[in-house]
């Protein structure tokens, strides 16, 4: 059993010890069905202003929304622009193609918005070959076959503020592909991070800043 | 004299809290110095943070020695038998074996353990300066579906600390030498259940330093006891081979992991002992056998100290085995665990407790 689990490790042979003997311990502990587990949550700071830990990207993305629009609140009356922090993501829509996640198909189904900016994760080495790389900034991805207006909005605003930006085109998610429709306009700013969905995702922070200060700018100034 | 009562009062209360925390510090259990020591870096090689935190907390009566190879160990007492009590102050890990042009590190491996536990996990690099931080790079294309999950050896260790030039890694004070362990934390299932890295053999030297505390070694005076925390026991018994021919035993006492067979894969057939019942008596392992005349009086000992504990056979070897050339006898003790060599080695608290009840009795009863 051991060797076979070294050799091919599953779920169906991995365990969980939370220190109980017995099933009446587990449920004296509070365990129950159902209960979410993760890895353990710690974080490496590594030189270079980089981060790593599970799951950080996704983190970081999070935090950078929230932080650009409650920055940006009194500026918001004009364009009046929705933020969603999306759940279920991970899970896929059943027969959905190209695949859809949960979340995001409920969102745009919701929110029926003409003009979505994702805000996600670029897995560098996913993606082969990108050419994308952590520390260079952050990634714009849209689709090359639409004429997406939303594009030349963010590369103008990028440039005033002097953030740079890496290019993706033709790269789309799960997640971006719900929002895409004939009418709606579907950009991505994606956070690149490498070693994606392992216990040590890596996070170069100068790129959340950028990613940071370009929300913000575009949510200050209304260019969306 | 209401005044006065009020006065005795607060001086009452005020030295009693001073004498309380001074017998706090005074009687740290050995469960509180396994939290401690576990936390400390000390891959085989490189101890010496480990040893000077035992000799920090050594009691003013006992003469610390300490030789180049980080040994720590102090004697008393005097004539036969002379009683050798040891635990390792070693653990497992990586050394810094070349930095790469791209400011990667390759390793290599100091003690037995399997490589591909610390893939994608963060790990800790000791300079001699400072930790520097990194994470274990996962195998290339670890994101592919269906991947055929191919063998993860030493060789394939690479460390990232976020920096892309040999220079920069230079910069950080990382060299080539440099030990490394994973990012250490104690997962505490309950107040009497811990997993950590490193327990093996922290437990056995939080153990011996109890004991070396809580002892009226004035009393000692018909044998000579020694307390040893050797070095490189993962590596092959080197700090213990070299003390085996300066200390001149007459019975060595390991004090080492009981590798237990409780784990969920492990077959109940051999080596199975339980967590929280007690100590080990190791009566036979893959390098020594316990002669039935020592183990009954380790047991007799035991028994009359109401001591609980319990007798196993296990695989693998310990100190003790250096010294047995040198004609002692080993009798080795130990708690039992499980996930030897992992980052979550488990063991109870009343196993290192009632260990180090064992250990204070053999000192003071072993004729």
């Amino acid at each position: 059993m051991r060797k076979k689990f070294q050799e091919s490790p599953s779920l169906e042979l991995a365990f969980l010890d939370i220190g109980a003997s017995s099933e009446d311990e587990a449920r004296a502990k509070g365990v129950a069905m159902l209960d979410a587990v993760t890895p353990w949550r710690e974080v490496a700071r590594l030189a270079g202003d980089k981060m790593a830990g599970h799951s950080l990207g996704l983190k970081f993305c999070s935090a950078l929304l929230l932080d650009a629009a409650t920055q940006a609140a009194s500026d918001l009356t004009a364009s009046n622009p929705s933020f969603v922090w999306m759940a279920q993501t991970k899970l896929l829509l059943r027969r959905s193609r190209p695949p859809s996640a949960l979340g995001a198909f409920r969102t745009s189904r919701e929110l029926e918005a003409e003009h979505v900016v994702i805000v996600d994760v670029f897995p560098c080495e996913a993606v082969d070959p990108s050419g994308i790389a952590i520390g260079i900034g952050p990634v714009l991805v849209y689709s090359e076959s639409k004429e997406i207006g939303l594009k030349d909005k963010i590369l103008k605003c990028a440039q005033d503020i002097g953030i740079s930006l890496q290019l993706a085109p033709d790269y789309s998610t799960s997640v971006m592909e719900p929002f895409v429709t004939e009418n709606e306009q579907v950009i991505g700013l994606f956070l690149p991070v490498k070693f994606s969905q392992t216990p040590s995702e890596v996070v170069d922070t100068r790129d959340a800043e950028a990613l940071s200060s370009l929300l913000l700018a575009l949510l200050q100034e209304g260019r969306m | 004299v209401k005044k006065n009562i009020l006065f005795t009062l607060v001086l009452m209360v005020f030295l009693s809290g001073v004498s309380v925390s001074h017998a706090q510090k005074k009687s740290e259990t050995s469960w509180e110095l396994l939290k401690e020591l576990v936390l400390i870096p000390g891959v085989s090689g490189y101890e010496e943070k480990v040893a000077d935190f035992i000799q920090s907390r050594l009691p003013r009566g006992v003469e610390p020695q300490r030789d180049d190879m980080q040994n720590l160990w102090f004697t008393v007492g005097s004539g036969r038998p002379h009683l050798v009590f040891v635990a390792h102050s070693d653990e497992l890990g990586f050394v810094v074996e070349e930095i790469t042009l791209e400011g990667r590190l390759k390793v290599s491996r100091r003690g037995g353990f399997l490589p591909q536990m610390y893939e994608g996990h963060a790990v800790e690099v000791h300079t001699n300066k400072d930790v520097v931080e990194g994470i274990v790079v996962p195998r290339p294309n670890y994101s592919k579906r269906n991947l055929k999950i191919s063998a993860y050896n030493t060789p394939d260790v690479v460390v990232y600390l976020g920096v892309s030039t040999d220079e920069e890694v230079r910069a950080l004070g990382v060299s080539k030498g440099d030990s490394i362990t994973i990012k250490k934390k104690i997962v505490e299932f309950s107040p009497d259940l811990l997993a950590a890295r490193a327990v093996d053999d922290r437990a056995g030297c939080a153990a011996l330093l109890e004991v070396s505390r809580r002892m009226d070694w004035t009393k000692i005076t018909n044998k000579t006891v020694t307390f040893v925390w050797d070095v490189q026991e993962e590596t092959g018994l080197f700090g213990a081979s070299h003390l085996a021919k300066k200390l001149d035993a007459d019975f060595v006492f390991p004090v080492d992991t009981f590798v237990s067979s409780a784990g969920p894969f492990d077959s109940r057939r051999f080596a199975h002992l339980h967590l929280g019942k007690g100590p080990v008596l190791r009566a036979i392992d893959s390098s020594s056998i316990v002669p039935r005349a020592q183990l009954n009086k380790a047991i007799a000992i035991a028994k009359a100290n109401n001591i609980p504990i319990q007798i196993g056979n296990t695989r693998g070897s310990t100190d003790g085995s250096a010294f047995v050339p040198h004609g002692a006898v080993s009798i080795m003790l130990s708690w039992p665990g499980t996930y030897s060599h992992s980052f979550i080695e488990k063991i109870h608290r009343a196993d290192l407790g009632a260990l180090t009840d064992l250990i204070a009795a053999l000192v003071r009863d072993w004729e």
